[in-house]
């Protein structure tokens, strides 16, 4: 039981959700599996907002904010977007995954969270409704205050025509992730044209590692000296208590390496 | 305040606190087939299908689910005329203390009213967030693993 929530508000309108926001002690409830320990008097019902949904658009797919893993994990993707789909298909559980959405889990963002590590890869974007109503790279998003006063509407992923691969570690199927590794490529002559590598869950934000991918871009994929370079990254993982961060590190290379050999069997694959 | 919500079939009229969990609003009805294990979403005790999906009470407000409809194990079967699922799991062993299967049952549920000839694979991932303490869960799939052949 709550016992701090006195009101319930269900609005009709975007707009009128971010008023309710800006006016007071009230927050937005979507899947309700982050909402426990909100000291808010009231909550936002986003329900009838429509915002349960997933859109092809010319030059995007849009997802709605309130969409539930679930609903995208069993999405029929149709290019390298599916590895949104296994993030969030081995997240949580199986009940908790028809609960959870994805713009509550970009609003709250644990360091545990599945959502962001893809969507770095992805390159993809977050629409906010409030003032100003704007939309933010995946990255800048990640940098803004939780709990600020803004609205998650959606969420816009564009095309990814190249190789992806997800991966997620955690010692049982049922626990946070010590680390998730994302990672999108896109070759053009046996060459690597495009080179996204994300990581997150063993640091506090999930982030791309850009140093990584300035040395990789040009080279061929089957350049023998890919794993040597994967094998430098350095960063520092956050306390563990199950997991030293030599551990972590160490397992974030052999992950790296893992994810290149994954995306070359898909390449030679074709 | 007052909510309606469609239990097992049934329209019902609640007055319920807007910080009440669902889980908490079906004990107090009656529907204690619903169990309540760990309150954080971690054990899957308290799991029921909502609109035919299967969630954990003890995470959904009931205020968030007014006019929805939810299935408890009470709508699944009786002590007289259980549900194929619930003979195959004790003919399987796999109900030992039993606080698990409730929420067992009502997982395997919706995933064969979906899925009726689920892999080995589909049936773990239906049911991976539920604990049981007792079985070891071999028994648990073996038992939905007859099920299906049942339904
Ligand atoms: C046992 C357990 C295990 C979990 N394991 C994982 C895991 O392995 N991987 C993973 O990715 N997640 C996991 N989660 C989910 C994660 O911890 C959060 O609970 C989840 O991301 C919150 O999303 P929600 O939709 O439930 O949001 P809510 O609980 O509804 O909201 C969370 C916060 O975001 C705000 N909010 C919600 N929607 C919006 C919006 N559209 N705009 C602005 N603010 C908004 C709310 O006001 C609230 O402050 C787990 C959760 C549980 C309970
Ligand atoms: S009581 Fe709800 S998951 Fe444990
Ligand atoms: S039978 Fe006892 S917890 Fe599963």
């Amino acid at each position: 039981m709550l016992e701090n929530i006195k009101e319930w508000f269900r609005p009709e309108s975007i707009a009128e959700t971010v008023e309710i926001i800006a006016n007071g002690n009230a927050i937005p409830y979507a899947g309700g599996t982050g909402s426990r320990s909100a000291r808010a008097l009231g909550l936002i019902d986003l329900r009838r907002l429509n915002l349960d949904y997933i859109r092809e658009e010319n030059d995007w797919v849009a997802i709605g904010a309130g969409t539930s893993f679930n609903k995208i994990a069993n999405y029929q993707w149709s290019d390298s977007r599916h590895i949104l789909a296994l993030a969030l298909g081995q997240a949580a559980s199986n009940p908790l995954r028809n609960l959870i959405t994805i713009g509550g889990s970009l609003a709250f963002r644990p360091a545990w969270s599945n959502v962001p590590t893809p969507l770095l890869a992805l390159g993809a974007s977050v629409k906010v409704a409030g003032a100003p109503a704007t939309e933010y790279p995946i990255a800048d998003f990640l940098h803004l205050k939780r709990n600020s006063k803004f609205f998650i509407t959606e969420v816009k992923v564009p095309p990814a025509p190249g190789y992806g691969v997800y991966h997620r570690f955690a010692r049982t199927r049922f626990d946070y992730a010590a680390l998730d590794l994302a990672v999108y490529i896109a070759i053009r002559s046996d060459t690597i044209e495009i080179c996204r590598i994300a990581v997150g869950n063993l640091i506090p934000v999930a982030r791309r590692l850009a140093e990584l991918e300035k040395n990789l871009t040009g080279l061929k994929i089957s350049d023998s000296g890919i794993s040597e370079i994967l094998k430098a990254v350095d960063l520092k993982p956050l306390k563990n208590s199950n997991f030293s961060r030599e551990f972590l590190l160490n397992m974030l290379k052999t992950e790296l390496v893992r994810a290149f050999t994954q995306i070359r069997e898909q390449i030679y694959a074709n | 305040m007052q909510i309606e919500l469609t239990i097992n079939g049934k329209l019902k009229s609640l007055e319920i606190h807007p910080g009440e969990s669902l889980l908490e609003t079906l004990r107090k009805n009656g529907y204690t087939g619903v169990k309540y294990g760990c309150g954080t979403g971690d054990c899957g005790a308290c799991v029921v299908l909502l609109n035919e999906k299967p969630v954990n009470s003890c995470q959904v407000l009931t205020a968030a689910v007014d006019g929805e409809s939810v299935t408890t194990v009470e709508g699944i079967g009786t002590m007289d005329k259980p549900h194929p699922i619930q003979e195959e799991l004790v003919k399987a062993g796999a109900v030992q203390c039993g606080y698990c299967t409730p929420g067992v049952v009502l997982s395997a549920y919706a995933l064969l009213q979906t899925n009726p000839h689920p892999t080995e694979d589909e049936i773990k991932t239906a049911l991976d967030g539920h604990l049981c303490r007792c079985t070891g869960y071999v028994k648990i799939i073996e038992g939905v693993k007859n099920a299906a052949e049942k339904v």
